[in-house]
């Protein structure tokens, strides 16, 4: 037994003239689906979110991370599992199925990102003997979409130095940014994939806050002033079931054009839809838990609309 | 010969069913292979992945789909900023590939199908049915990444009969596998959209491929017209089954 419920998460954070998640490949823009106009951010940003806040600001351990050697090599994934031998000299005592079981137990117990999010580990005692340790993550985020369209911004400036030596002019540098999304990521805690990664409630309590104080703790250029705005978790007591979906149930309304939102005031969160489908589902939920920016307008109240509806619902306060 | 039928439909913001051929550049196919759908059906009924026992159970169930696509094929690509694992140890300065690899992915965006599926085994078909239609899941149910989280709505459960072709154009509603369309039996319709991708149809429970077909898709989510060796017909409903 590792979890007691399964459950679902609704995220909603905003930026204002940033850049939430770049393109490698694409001049560093930011995602935008050029078909809706709206702001894409991968799961793979927020869950660097959320690893950097356990690893920088909780301390604890966690398997992703850039470790490099004095000479600035960085590690690789072999050598990082190997980081969870108790004793590396003992490679050559263990068996490779040894080896990949004492990794395995060691990376579970001491790194909640793997708990959490799962990974795929590259065992390898010898050239000769390979295996891998695959771990399904039971909390798996879809891709984050802005609840609006955005405007794409180009900003040139000066840099601070000139590019080579013997120039007398300063480098121009050039960026794109938004000048305001607010995005909404939605994912699953599964239950019956906890068992295999050994996450505990206590786990999913620290996700949660990882998500609200991580995303305000994001001190980089190019994601400072992300506010949290909004975390829901509805936690199931029907064995298997999830309701599924419920990013497509809040809406942000505006009297403004999308393109011209520039705070989280200028519109409204519409959680109709949200209220609905939980009040239908009453049966099934053991409990609603939620966290609200003070800024933000909700268009019902989404407490007290659920406890009328004779749900359990508590809040969060960070 | 009679069928008992499960019908779902499955659907997602985004998808990704990487093709074998491509190593470096992940493309997709245009609709869900047979193959992934294992997976669905193995998350939805909670068949362990370990060993891989959950295509042998739905193997030796003698699970056969077909693939209804109900929204148009749409394609985007994005890049996406991958570690590099590769050898023990590197220096980002002095490597040219560097610490993090960027890759551009191609992903489906709004797909949604249409799933038939049959089993011989027909406790299972049940515990698949049952857990459908209440919407219940054992695992997460995603579209070929685990990031890319996937819903589904049951749409019914009924009776198909087998019919022989009569050498007439029938309209199926499913992806069809090339060899089971005959010579000529294509009625191209103005205004639809073909495509044949050869596709992994089964895997044994190595996950290794045992069949690959050509499977004719009309990307709109058009039915085609075709004479064909034989199909499922039920209410005036043609599908190929896999």
């Amino acid at each position: 037994m590792s979890i007691s419920n399964r459950s679902e998460v609704l995220f909603i954070y905003d930026c204002t003239f940033s850049n939430p998640n770049g393109d490698p490949l694409d001049a560093n823009k930011p995602r935008i689906d050029e078909e809706t106009g709206r702001n894409i951010v991968t799961d793979v940003r927020l869950k660097r979110t959320v690893r950097d806040y356990f690893h920088d600001l909780k301390g604890e351990e966690i398997f992703i991370r850039d470790i490099t050697d004095d000479d600035d090599h960085l590690q690789d994934a072999k050598m990082r599992a190997e980081d969870f031998l108790a004793d590396k000299k003992d490679k050559s005592k263990l068996s490779l199925k040894e080896m990949r079981e004492t990794i395995r137990r060691n990376i579970l117990s001491s790194c909640i990102d793997v708990r959490l999010f799962g990974a795929t580990i590259p065992i390898e005692k010898s050239g000769k003997e390979k295996s891998s340790v695959t771990l399904t993550g039971p909390v798996q985020f879809k891709m984050g979409q802005s609840l609006h369209r955005v405007k794409l911004q180009f900003i040139k400036g000066t840099g601070a130095f000139a590019s080579g030596s013997e120039r007398t002019k300063k480098t121009f540098r050039e960026e794109y940014l938004l000048p305001y999304s607010l995005i909404c990521f939605y994912g699953v805690v599964n239950d019956c994939a906890a068992e295999h990664t050994e996450l505990t409630d206590d786990d999913v309590n620290n996700l949660m806050d990882a998500l609200w104080n991580g995303t305000k703790n994001l001190i980089s250029r190019s994601k400072a002033g992300q506010q949290p705005r909004l975390l829901v978790r509805v936690a199931y007591k029907e064995k298997f079931y999830h309701i599924g979906e419920l990013d497509k149930l809040v809406a942000f309304q505006s009297d403004l054009n999308d393109e011209g939102i520039r705070d989280i005031e200028e519109g409204f969160l519409d959680f109709e839809k949200l209220i609905r489908i939980l009040a239908e589902n009453k049966d099934k939920i053991d409990y609603v838990e939620y966290a609200m920016d003070k800024r933000v307008r909700p268009k019902q109240e989404l407490k007290k609309m659920l406890s009328e509806y004779g749900l359990n619902i508590r809040e969060l306060v960070y | 010969m009679k069928k008992k039928l499960l019908i779902f439909d499955l659907y997602g913001d985004y998808a990704h069913f990487r093709k074998y051929y491509t190593t470096t550049s992940p493309l997709t196919f245009s609709i869900i292979p047979p193959v992934t759908l294992m997976g669905v059906l193995g998350a939805i009924l909670g068949l362990s992945n370990e060993n891989n026992l959950y295509l042998e159970t739905l193997n030796e169930a003698g699970t056969k789909v077909g693939i209804q696509l109900i929204k148009p094929v749409k394609k985007f690509r994005m890049g996406m900023n991958l570690i590099n694992t590769k050898n023990d140890y590197w220096v980002p300065k002095h490597r040219t590939e560097g610490a993090r690899t960027q890759i551009k992915y191609e992903f489906l965006k709004d797909a949604a199908y249409r799933i038939y599926v049959s089993m011989d085994n027909e406790e299972l078909l049940n515990q698949l049915k049952y857990n459908v239609s209440r919407h219940k899941c054992v695992y997460t149910v995603s579209l070929g990444l685990s990031e890319l989280l996937a819903d589904f709505s049951f749409v019914d459960a009924r009776d198909f009969n087998w019919r022989e072709n009569d050498s007439s154009f029938i309209d199926i509603v499913t992806a069809v596998s090339m060899d089971d369309v005959l010579q000529g039996g294509i009625d191209i319709s103005p205004g639809s959209r073909y495509l044949k991708e050869n596709m992994p149809i089964k895997m044994d429970s190595n996950r290794e491929v045992t069949q690959y077909s050509e499977m004719l898709t009309e990307t709109m989510g058009n039915h085609i017209k075709l004479k064909i060796n034989g199909f499922w017909e039920s209410h005036g409903l043609n599908i190929n089954l896999l």
